[in-house]
């Protein structure tokens, strides 16, 4: 049987609905928690995934990743914060309609226009991953290179505020790739004598260090803030009208989603661009006008269901270039990778293929779960954003722990997970993000053997430039990573400095 | 650091660039001391060093020109806060095989929910502990009963053999 039917078919398959139900209630729950992001989710779950075979794994972490982005929305339209990132423009609107008095009215459209959302960026997956991926087949040794370079540089030159520190944050994660057996010889590189790192750094410990813990902290340092949380009642045939309201407009859907899917594809733009983009483009193609800023629905529409496109699309340059879109992705990347699955057309082909299917096809249907399952978890979520912080960071603190040691069942590994956490604490203070440090770690061990294959090889043909550089994709590559370093060295649009700056707050 | 009236403040470009050079300094001089194989196996290390190094003198650069700083504490509560729970964590982890997973957990979201949650009460902190050990011991089970997660079951308590869930 064709693999796309048989992924969808699985996919539909008891086993498979239970674990997407899971991993939407799990993401709706991540979303709307305070200070807890997708990223953090998938992180927390990462290790867990080692007892179920790779396909489980993957549904159950695109449910997570679906739904954590309409619950970010519970807090964004409830307490005007938003859950994650992704949430920045929600707010504008999604408040002003909970202070009109229309918060299940809010809800209700921010979770129709998610799970089309998710519908969507699924499709766009489902269609463009794999000619993409065929283009892979044509990758060398250089092309493998020349893409991680080119992952690093966008990496670095579109997350945060400072192309420097992005660049350092992505030197320090492929040197951290470094420690333990060399991945081209036998040789232990900087273990400083400790036999637990010869190793190396495992990547799960690494991930869950610089993602969870640095938010747990700053979790605890925000704890003082005063929240208002407002009244919550469900209205009688709000979801009529907001399916009136949403379907009879096509064009907005079309636009926010095209919006989210383009932002996804290109690689660590991410969630918050996206949905301001969406904002802003619904805002200039709106026949009301004066209705955004004072709740209106388009203005909630578009950027929820732009948000909800990106993380599917984000999967494309995952899958088929081994280029972690988000720092979302990054984490579902790793899980692939410790599964002993390899990006590239690879997945498409043989047996993988009926995984990958099943894998992209869990993002479309997750579209649907989620409407189902949220519209009867939304009286739950806005309970859930009550949580006080003094019994989430430990709790938190506890699942990063129990997750660390479950790796190779050593306190050695808690320790090393502990130093990262405090490491980008500090860092992050000092203005360097995690992700680009995480991307290093991740693509150094592809990197690397691709450089020194690359470097034998132009020794045998006694040219660098015809090996290096005089080959159509890797000039394109050089092309687009000159382009993304001159981009992150000319500054910042206005978008990508109001996305960084909801993040920080 | 410095203390100023809207927080603590600190020069992030120059820290951050005198970091960086610490540690591609600490690479450059393990690969020069590095043992074995070819020359291709140090390459790898040395260029991202020498990156990291690059990226790191123009931080300093750029911290010693601009002299802009950025907040990292907004007074000292928040610090303490931050410092308390980071001490408490070190602590957790250091008595993780002595205390047992169910008790060092239970310890710390008991004493981090009576502290950090204004439970200002002295009679009230038992309730937390016990509230806290209760959840440690339900996760305990969770992990180490479904999961089979071989968490520490605490060396002064014979490893927890007393747990019914231990497989």
């Amino acid at each position: 049987m064709d693999p796309v039917v048989q992924g969808l078919l699985n996919v539909l398959s008891p086993q498979y609905l239970l674990l997407m139900a899971v991993g939407t209630v799990a993401g709706a729950i991540v979303g709307a928690l305070p200070g807890f992001t997708a990223t953090m989710g998938l992180t927390l779950l990462l290790p867990f995934t080692f007892v179920m075979d790779t396909t489980s794994s993957l549904v159950l972490m695109s449910a997570l990743h679906s739904s954590a982005f309409f619950g970010d929305a519970v807090p964004a339209i409830l307490v005007a914060t938003p859950g994650t990132p992704s949430a920045v423009a929600t707010v504008i609107e999604g408040h002003q309609l909970t202070r009109k008095g229309k918060a299940h009215h809010a809800l209700l459209t921010a979770l129709l226009a998610s799970a089309l959302g998710a519908l969507m960026g699924g499709v766009s997956l489902l269609t463009l991953a794999e000619p993409l991926a065929r283009l892979s087949l044509r990758f060398g040794p250089p092309e493998v290179f020349w893409v991680g370079v080119l992952g690093l540089t966008m990496m670095a030159s579109l997350t945060g505020r400072s192309l420097v520190k992005g660049l350092a944050g992505t030197a320090l994660g492929l040197l951290l790739s470094t420690v333990g057996v060399a991945h081209v010889e036998n040789v232990v590189r900087y273990a400083f004598g400790l036999p637990q790192l010869q190793g190396g750094v495992d990547l799960v410990v690494a991930l869950i260090g610089f993602f969870t813990i640095p938010q747990v902290l700053a979790m605890v340092e925000r704890r003082r803030e005063e929240r208002y949380v407002a009244e919550y009642r469900e209205q009688r045939g709000a979801l009529r009208e907001v399916f009136r309201e949403t379907l009879t407009k096509p064009l907005l859907l079309l636009r926010a989603g095209v919006v989210g899917i383009i932002v996804g594809i290109v690689p660590a733009i991410g969630g918050p661009v996206a949905a301001l983009m969406a904002y802003n483009e619904a805002w200039r193609a709106s026949k009301k006008k004066e209705e955004f800023g004072k709740g209106s629905i388009e203005g909630l529409i578009a950027p929820e269901l732009a948000n909800n496109a990106v993380g599917p699309a984000d999967m494309i340059p995952t899958l088929t270039l081994g280029i972690p879109g988000s720092a979302p992705a990054a984490v579902i990347m790793a899980a692939l990778l410790l599964h002993g699955v390899k990006p590239g057309a690879g997945l498409f082909t043989g047996a993988s293929a009926i995984m990958t299917y099943t894998y992209i096809w869990s993002y479309v249907v997750s579209g649907f779960v989620m409407f189902v399952i949220g519209y009867f978890l939304i009286r739950l979520l806005a309970q859930v954003i009550r949580i006080p912080v003094s019994l989430l960071a430990p709790l938190v603190f506890t699942l990063a722990v129990i997750g660390s040691f479950a790796v190779r069942n050593n306190l050695f590994d808690v320790w090393m997970m502990l130093g990262f956490g405090f490491l980008g604490y500090g860092l992050r203070k000092l203005g360097f993000e995690s992700g680009p440090i995480v991307l290093g770690l991740l693509l150094g061990p592809i990197i690397e053997p691709a450089l020194v294959t690359s470097l034998t090889l132009a020794e045998a043909r006694g040219s660098w430039l015809h090996v290096f550089v005089l080959r159509p994709f890797s000039l394109a590559f050089i092309l687009l990573t000159v382009w993304s370093l001159v981009r992150g060295l000319r500054g910042w649009s206005l978008m990508q400095r109001t996305a960084v700056e909801a993040e920080d707050d | 650091m410095e203390r100023h009236e809207n927080g603590w403040m600190v020069n992030d470009a120059l820290w951050g660039g005198l970091l960086m050079l610490a540690v591609a300094a600490v690479a450059l001089w393990g690969a020069a001391h590095g043992t074995g194989g070819q020359v291709s196996v140090w390459l790898f290390p040395r260029l991202a060093a020498v990156s990291l190094a690059l990226c790191g003198l123009m931080l300093v650069g750029q911290g010693v020109r601009a002299h802009t700083r950025v907040r990292i504490w907004q007074d000292r509560m928040h610090a303490l806060d931050v410092l308390g729970f980071a001490g408490a964590v070190v602590a957790y982890v250091a008595l993780l095989r002595t205390l047992g997973f169910w008790l060092v957990t239970g310890l710390l979201l008991g004493g981090t929910a009576h502290a950090l949650g204004g439970g200002a009460k002295p009679g009230r902190v038992w309730g937390w502990l016990a509230f806290g050990i209760a959840l440690g011991l339900a996760l305990d089970a969770l992990f180490v009963g479904v999961f089979r997660v071989p968490l520490p079951g605490g060396a002064l308590w014979g490893e927890g053999s007393w747990r019914p869930w231990v497989p």
